[in-house]
């Protein structure tokens, strides 16, 4: 039979093994699948990722030569689809997962490709 | 499992015995509660599930079936159909106890009436949901909004005599937990009756499903449950394939099985360290919650994801097991062996903790049987059952050792701590066999176009045996979609197994099974 003592003895052992997260930093591993983000260098409009998307996260909308592409975190489930999706790779899912907004629109990434130019984020 | 197709010989098992039989027997209506008993006694079956399906645009009828588990292996599905101009049926509930839910979530979703059934209040629907609006019918339209109603209020079972006290609890609880009511009556602090309302969770997943790729619906099955997500997606992810006729790579079963092992291992720790919890003893609830973590963290380094969101996808896995990742999953789990010994050490000599324990919350194994229980409820009381042998799935039939199958025979809180910390180092051992003897290969296969048709899938998850039934429709997305999760038939057993103990009981027993309410609801 364990006593108090024993107890504690054995918390002792343990040690502390909180984190001090958030005031000390603690990144997501590398693997970790946190917010969509594009290459806008590779983007090309084609829209799999849209279509590839359960949950209609994703956007692709053409307006004369060029598209805009769109994404609303509030939608988004991290599934990572969208990234397999992409014939250019130029989607990924980073380890950034600290997503809380003040302000609801500040959850739409929005894009604008006009021909012959990277893509402008606003 | 198996659609009735004969599988692919795998090259790589060729001592794999044959899938049992799967037989589909068709019956006429007024059958169907005789044929029910007879499955259920001549071939010692349980009943394992039941699907309802509107049909009417194709066969003109709705379609019931009822699949039951012989104690011999394999499935018998009893199938029946209904004329929409008479939407009733003859419930099996008064001869098959376990087929009570099923019964009443059908009366609700596509309006047929049970006839005969004991208790035909609603189950899934609630008081403020107008009459005569079946979600599950095809002609309801999710995208209107469904009028609320004043209807007459749920009406509880209820106990009379002197010095009865009926005590309401929830659904808002005071702890971080789902919605769920519960209704005691009791005599001082001794329950007499204890009934559940569940069902505030709906999240309308199965008509979601319907019109959806099998691809997106993946994404569905994996957040059906919070805490069993490997085990929902690896169930549905199966049937697809069954439909597909594909076998998946042995490398895929492989790493399949030891995810589900990862899933049950976060479970039961963190499940062992909430009995703690639900006796007031904090440094045992801390120690497990410690060693959830362990596993957690571990799974979201392998995959990305602490529940093990994104380890499927159908006809394999998303992500390889790369040589760096078994190590980390071989040293993190040697850890926690280690510190897991302290632990069960800890709880088994604490003296007033286990005094505590012992008797409380006892489930008669006759009672777990008529219900139907499935996972360490059933096998803390005597129930031998446990899907991976059963009904093998994944990579445990090709395992170099029989999966262990933890069986107890006293039905108490204690047991079911017991049978939960066996299973943790049955877990161990199965996930470093896996290690040791993981085969190479390729880790998902293409499906193709998947043809029309039906099938579901099984696995065994921390709670119990999950099934996923899937009919794929002519233009290759789901038409019909039921999940059936461990919970289901489990949270009825809670309910017949706190009777006669203290209220201030209850949450211990609660914890000891540890159930699901959002699964159940779907």
């Amino acid at each position: 039979m364990s006593s108090i003592f024993d107890i504690f003895r054995r918390s002792l052992k343990t040690g502390l093994v909180t984190t001090g997260y958030p005031d000390t930093e603690e990144p997501a591993p590398s693997g970790f699948r946190g917010q969509v983000q594009i290459d806008t260098s590779r983007c090309i409009g084609h829209g799999d990722c849209a279509r590839a998307c359960p949950s209609r996260a994703i956007t692709v909308s053409r307006d004369g030569g060029g598209w805009t592409w769109e994404l609303n975190d509030a939608r988004c489930v991290f599934c990572g689809l969208c990234a397999e999706a992409c014939p250019e790779s130029a989607l990924s899912l980073s380890n950034e997962c600290e997503l809380a907004v003040r302000d609801a629109a500040d959850l739409i990434t929005r894009v604008s490709f006009v021909p012959g130019s990277e893509g402008k984020a606003s | 499992m198996i659609d009735g197709e004969q599988m692919n010989a795998d090259t790589q098992a060729t001592t794999r015995p044959a899938a049992p039989a799967n037989r589909h027997v068709p019956v006429d209506l007024d059958q169907l509660p005789a044929a029910a008993a007879a499955v259920v006694s001549e071939l010692d079956a349980r009943l394992a599930f039941m699907v309802g399906e509107d049909d009417r645009a194709g066969s003109g009828s709705y379609r019931l079936a009822y699949t039951f588990a012989p104690q011999s292996g394999g499935w018998v599905t009893l199938e029946a159909c209904v004329d929409p101009e008479q939407p009733a049926f003859p419930s099996i509930t008064p001869l098959v106890p376990a087929a009570h839910w099923y019964e009443r979530e059908v009366q609700d979703m596509f309006g047929l009436i049970a006839e005969g059934h004991p208790d035909p209040r609603r189950l899934v629907l609630h008081d403020n949901w107008p009459d005569g609006v079946h979600p599950l019918r095809k002609d309801f339209d999710p995208s209107i909004p469904v009028p609320r109603v004043e209807r007459e209020p749920y009406q509880f079972h209820r106990l009379h005599g002197e010095g009865f006290v009926e005590i309401p609890v929830g659904p808002i609880h005071a702890g971080v937990i789902e919605p769920g009511h519960f209704r005691f009556a009791a005599v001082g602090e001794a329950i007499f009756h204890l009934e559940t309302r569940l069902f505030y969770t709906h999240r309308g997943i199965e008509k979601l499903a319907e019109g959806k790729t099998p691809a997106h619906v993946l994404q569905l099955a994996e957040r059906v449950c919070g805490a069993c997500s490997c085990s929902h997606a690896v169930s549905y992810a199966q049937a697809i394939e069954a439909i597909a006729g594909v076998e998946i790579p042995a490398r895929a079963a492989a790493i399949r099985t030891l995810y589900l092992e990862l899933e049950r291992l976060y479970n039961h720790l963190g499940d062992l360290g909430n009995i703690c919890a639900g006796v007031g003893f904090a440094v045992g609830a801390s120690f497990g919650a410690r060693l959830k973590e362990d596993i957690q963290r571990l799974n979201e380094r392998l995959i990305g994801n602490r529940f093990l969101h994104g380890v499927v996808r159908l006809g394999g896995v998303r992500r390889d097991l790369h040589a760096e990742d078994a190590i980390d999953v071989e040293q993190t789990l040697d850890g926690v062996a280690r510190d897991f010994k302290d632990f069960i050490e800890l709880i088994m000599g604490s003296e007033t903790l286990v005094e505590r324990l012992t008797t409380t919350g006892v489930l008669p194994a006759a009672t777990a049987r008529a219900l139907g229980a499935v996972g360490v409820a059933a096998r803390a009381s005597g129930v031998d059952l446990d899907s991976r042998r059963d009904h093998p799935h994944a990579y445990y039939d090709r395992l170099p050792m029989p999966v262990p199958v933890v069986v107890r025979d006293e039905g108490d809180v204690k047991a079911r701590l017991l049978v939960r910390s066996d299973e943790v180092l049955a877990s161990l051992a199965i996930a470093r066999a896996l290690l040791a003897t993981m085969p190479a290969g390729p880790t998902a296969v293409d499906l193709g176009a998947i043809p029309a048709g039906f099938a579901w899938g099984v696995s065994e998850s921390p709670r119990g045996e999950n099934i996923h039934w899937v009919r794929v429709g002519a233009d290759g997305t789901i038409e019909r979609y039921r999940v059936r999760s461990a919970s289901y038939p489990n949270w009825p057993a809670v309910a017949a197994a706190v009777p006669g103990n203290m209220v201030p009981d209850f949450p211990l027993i609660n914890k000891s099974f540890e159930l699901c309410y959002a699964c159940l609801d779907r």
